[in-house]
């Protein structure tokens, strides 16, 4: 007797863009119950028990982003693991890492287990957690790697706090290589970066703040990678922001060093002269550079070397509400995210290739998963996208909690219609 | 309307304050700035009087800063002592009155004149103060709709200026 | 929400001031048109009644958020002489220091109604965060923001400067010490380069001068002798104590032998040099008494020219603020 899949659904007519396997055209997507069982024909005996139509739209793989801020558990007033995902879903992300510097941080398998509890039960979005790589993110004390892993943090990460010294580094890295598990670091010298809240450049002389020059990050990052040569371990290199750190960075690939990097998407879009009138919304870590540091950044993507990530850190509304050095960092980008990806592509900065490429094909290698791609047997994880649609970002579209999105009021085309994570449509606008 | 030349004016102006002129000792002539300013400086030399002219610019006492705001060519006010003394106050076109009061408080936070003589070269009306010159070169009748405007430093000239709407 | 740039959200829709944040990005019209009223107050303050009634029944509140008694009780002179009610408010003591945010103090101090506030505090851009998330009608006057902008300060040297030289266009000026952290010098390089001045210099090692210093059209020297040749207007700048403790500088020895305007190093500049200094003086630090009480030092005039000028930028705020009001309420009524 057959086993009837549990679930069916039909999508179809579409446009499928999948640069992962060289997918660009019209055809009809078959999934049943959590994976893709066909493309093109229906296979024999097929029941859809749902079908989609998506004449004139686009589907890709369901996008992954590589780190996000939840919020939860410990920040309540600024988020939570249902709103956020929901906010990732509504940008048709399938699979989304969570940043480890939540309250308590995520050192124990217990609060990783938690996680993913949760993110199952909001059922929006696939999370897969990054552990601390220090004892509570504090830099000094290896944490507890291994039981981490098998929790399920996909890798682990010390985000842009400071480690106590290189041999601290050096250590942490060793351990993590010995169980392969890798490493993901945001490199930044305090003492360099000297309390700044924005690049160090005519901007930020202008406006009497303190800046961070490049060398905050290139020198720390140096430091990182003879370490990753040493050790051999996995690096990850999460967002990154200056032209400088992006060349050291495609040296180090050049010779053989397993060292990957993303950037965020504020960072392609943003610059330093955006933090001009002290719009505290500009106000991120890590800070927006110049705009030839951004124009590196956009072709590092168009050929293909590095991958986006949102940077999502949702604020509560006072955060924002102080002069721009005493307000707290970050932006709320995970609902908007793709809109925004998709005015690179407009405005000509990106090609719709390597931006896909970038939030699928590129994370999915990153995190040596088989996700972000469309393949027989492969995930059902989608998004559908109605490339001519326009919409204006308003308060009531968000899903996020968090009261710091820079692009309120503005309109962008391009809209998520459907997200399907794992065969099951998690998301419909 | 034909517009009297202010030359003229003056000439009959000095010849009225030469009586003011005699009778007192410690007389202090004090032009309003800008026309008032002008006119002021011939007077001073047609009448030969020893103490140096005062110049006033209204600006800070004006009544209309709530709904104006400050003028924005505020000029230098320079007055010798004031204190026991006579002043001619001379100003050009006199109308609501309100110049001069506002130059009238700004001259008592200087000192306490003895006396106050106040001369116009026009007096054209539709006061809403009841202020009155004692010497005027000429009483005309201008409608609300326009001003007279003097023009100067050198061959003052007197020209009619209609309000927009 | 994009936040406008404070030289715009100054003036108001006729192009007169309402608020004084910051010198950059007003035009020279504007900054002459400070000058001249503020020449105008100095006369009024040699007259024996010293107050004009342009701002009687309004209040104005002093909000230092960093302590100053000097600038403060110039501030509180200045609208006492505008026939202003002023109120002092020592935040550095009160709420603020219990953890009470900016926002919270600002909405507490609405209530009381008042017409102006005279703002300083240590972040950068304060002032201007105030001016956009104040009710409307309430002037923001700056008093100092961080490292950003010390507008006042920076108009009453232009004052001098006026009233000493009788103009900008073909003077030589050098700013010597502490650009990096200084707000004052800040606010007179735009206020110098707005108003004509084609030579603005600074002086001083490397770590005091920020790296961008040709973004702003300023031209940078490590050597006093080379920096003061031609300069007719020499400005020095107080060296703060910590400076020495953050690796900016080795010692206040070194500092002054360097760059300490002593009667010797005067002599570089121009015989008709004046010297100025926004204040208060560290003797023997960067400057020595004998230039600082010197023939040609202009430091007290520049003390007693701060009260008018304080005056004239209030006056000007609250009247453009006052013909900003009096206009909408006629666009309302139409």
């Amino acid at each position: 007797m057959q086993v009837q899949p549990q679930h069916t659904l039909h999508i179809k007519n579409g446009h499928v863009i999948d640069p992962a396997n060289n997918l660009d055209g019209i055809m009809d997507v078959f999934i049943e119950n959590d994976a893709i069982v066909a493309l093109g024909e229906s296979p024999v005996g097929f029941q859809a028990e749902c079908t989609i139509d998506a004449t004139g739209k686009t589907i890709f793989p369901g996008f992954i982003d590589l780190s996000s801020f939840l919020a939860e558990p410990g920040f309540s007033q600024r988020g939570s693991i249902a709103h956020e995902t929901h906010a990732a879903a509504q940008s048709g992300f399938t699979t989304l890492c969570c940043t480890p510097n939540t309250k308590p941080v995520i050192d124990s398998a217990a609060v990783a287990a938690l996680i993913q509890e949760k993110a199952q039960k909001a059922g929006y979005c696939r999370v897969l957690p990054l552990g601390a790589l220090t004892a509570n993110l504090e830099g000094e004390q290896l944490s507890n790697m291994s039981s981490l892993k098998e929790a399920g943090c996909v890798a682990l990460s010390q985000t842009e706090l400071p480690f106590k010294d290189g041999h601290v580094i050096k250590q942490c890295y060793h351990y993590a290589a010995g169980f392969n598990i890798s490493a993901w670091v945001t490199p930044i010298d305090p003492a360099l970066a000297h309390g700044g809240c924005m690049h160090e450049g005519p901007a930020s002389t202008q406006m009497g703040l303190a800046g961070v020059p490049v060398s905050a990050e290139t020198s720390a990052l140096a430091q990182h990678l003879i370490l990753c040569e040493e050790t051999g371990v996995k690096l990850h290199v999460s967002r990154i922001s200056s032209a400088r750190a992006l060349q050291m960075i495609l040296d180090a690939q050049q010779q053989g060093l397993p060292v990957t990097a993303d950037v965020a998407i504020g960072n392609l879009v943003f610059t330093d002269e955006d933090c001009r009138g002290y719009n505290s919304l500009m106000h991120v870590s890590p800070v927006y550079r110049s705009e030839s540091d951004r124009q590196a950044l956009l072709s590092a993507v168009n050929d293909g070397h590095i991958a986006i990530c949102s940077n999502h850190v949702p604020q509560g509304h006072a955060a924002k509400m102080a002069p721009f050095a005493a307000s707290e960092t970050g932006i709320a980008s995970l609902d908007n995210f793709t809109q925004v990806l998709l005015s690179l592509v407009e405005k000509g900065e990106l090609t719709l290739q390597s931006a896909v490429k970038a939030v699928t094909q590129l994370p999915a290698s990153i995190l040596k998963k088989k996700l972000g791609s469309i393949a027989i047997e492969g995930k059902a994880d989608l998004c559908i996208i109605d490339l001519n649609q326009s919409a204006t970002v308003t308060v009531d579209t968000l899903q996020s909690k968090g009261a710091n999105n820079p692009w309120v009021g503005q309109t962008f085309k391009g809209k998520v219609t459907h997200t399907i994570n794992a065969g099951h449509i998690v998301y419909q606008a | 309307m034909a517009l009297p030349q202010p030359k003229q004016l003056i000439e009959k102006m000095a010849k009225d304050l030469a009586s003011y002129v005699q009778d007192e000792n410690d007389i202090v002539m004090v032009g309003i700035h800008t026309g008032g300013a002008w006119i002021a400086k011939q007077l001073h030399e047609n009448l030969n009087i020893k103490s140096e002219l005062g110049l006033l610019d209204i600006s800070f006492y004006r009544d209309d800063f709530s709904q104006n705001g400050l003028h924005p060519s505020v000029k230098d006010s320079q007055l010798p002592d004031i204190e026991n003394k006579t002043i001619i106050l001379v100003d050009d076109v006199i109308m609501s009155g309100r110049t001069i009061r506002a130059a009238m408080n700004e001259l008592f936070d200087y000192g306490r004149p003895e006396k106050i003589i106040l001369a116009c070269l026009l007096d054209v009306g539709h006061r809403e103060l009841p202020i009155q010159a004692d010497v005027v070169g000429e009483k005309l009748d201008c409608p609300l709709t326009q001003r007279i405007k003097l023009s100067g430093p050198e061959d003052l000239t007197l020209s009619i200026v209609t309000l927009e709407k | 929400m994009q936040a406008m740039d404070p030289s715009q959200i100054q003036l108001n829709q006729e192009g007169r001031l309402k608020h004084f944040l910051t010198t950059e990005g007003l035009s020279k019209e504007i900054l002459t048109e400070i000058i001249d009223t503020a020449n105008s107050f100095i006369s009024t303050q040699e007259r024996s009644v010293k107050t004009v009634p342009l701002l009687r029944g309004k209040t104005v509140v002093n909000l230092f958020f960093e302590n100053s008694t000097r600038t403060r009780s110039t501030f509180e002179l200045a609208a006492k002489r505008l026939s202003a009610n002023i109120l002092n408010l020592d935040i550095a003591r009160s709420a603020t220091s219990k953890g009470e945010t900016l926002m919270d103090t600002l909405w507490n101090l609405e209530s009381m109604y008042s017409d102006m506030f005279v703002v300083r505090h240590a972040d950068s851009g304060a002032a201007h965060f105030i001016a956009e998330h104040i009710t409307p009608n309430v002037a923001v006057i700056n008093a100092g923001d961080g490292r950003h902008a010390h507008p006042t300060q920076a108009m009453l040297d232009m004052l001098t400067i006026y009233r000493e030289k009788g103009g900008f266009e073909n003077i030589s000026v050098a700013i010597v010490g502490d650009i990096l952290h200084s707000r004052v010098a800040r606010s007179q390089v735009y206020a110098l380069k707005t108003l004509g001045c084609n030579d603005v210099r600074v002086i001083g090692p490397n770590t005091l001068i920020p790296k961008d210093n040709e973004s702003v059209g300023v031209r940078a020297f490590n050597n006093m002798k080379q920096g003061l040749k031609g300069v007719n207007v020499v400005i020095m700048l107080r060296l703060q104590k910590e400076r020495m403790q953050n690796a900016l500088l080795p010692s206040e020895s070194e500092y002054y032998r360097l760059y300490g305007l002593t009667t010797e190093s005067l002599a570089y500049a121009e015989p008709d040099a004046i010297v100025m200094h926004p204040g208060p003086i560290n003797r023997g630090v960067e400057i020595e008494s004998a230039v600082a009480d010197g023939p040609q030092s202009v430091i007290l005039k520049q003390v007693s020219n701060g009260i008018p000028m304080r005056m004239a930028v209030m006056a000007m705020a609250m009247g453009g603020q006052n013909q900003e009001q009096t206009l909408s309420e006629q666009e309302e009524a139409k």
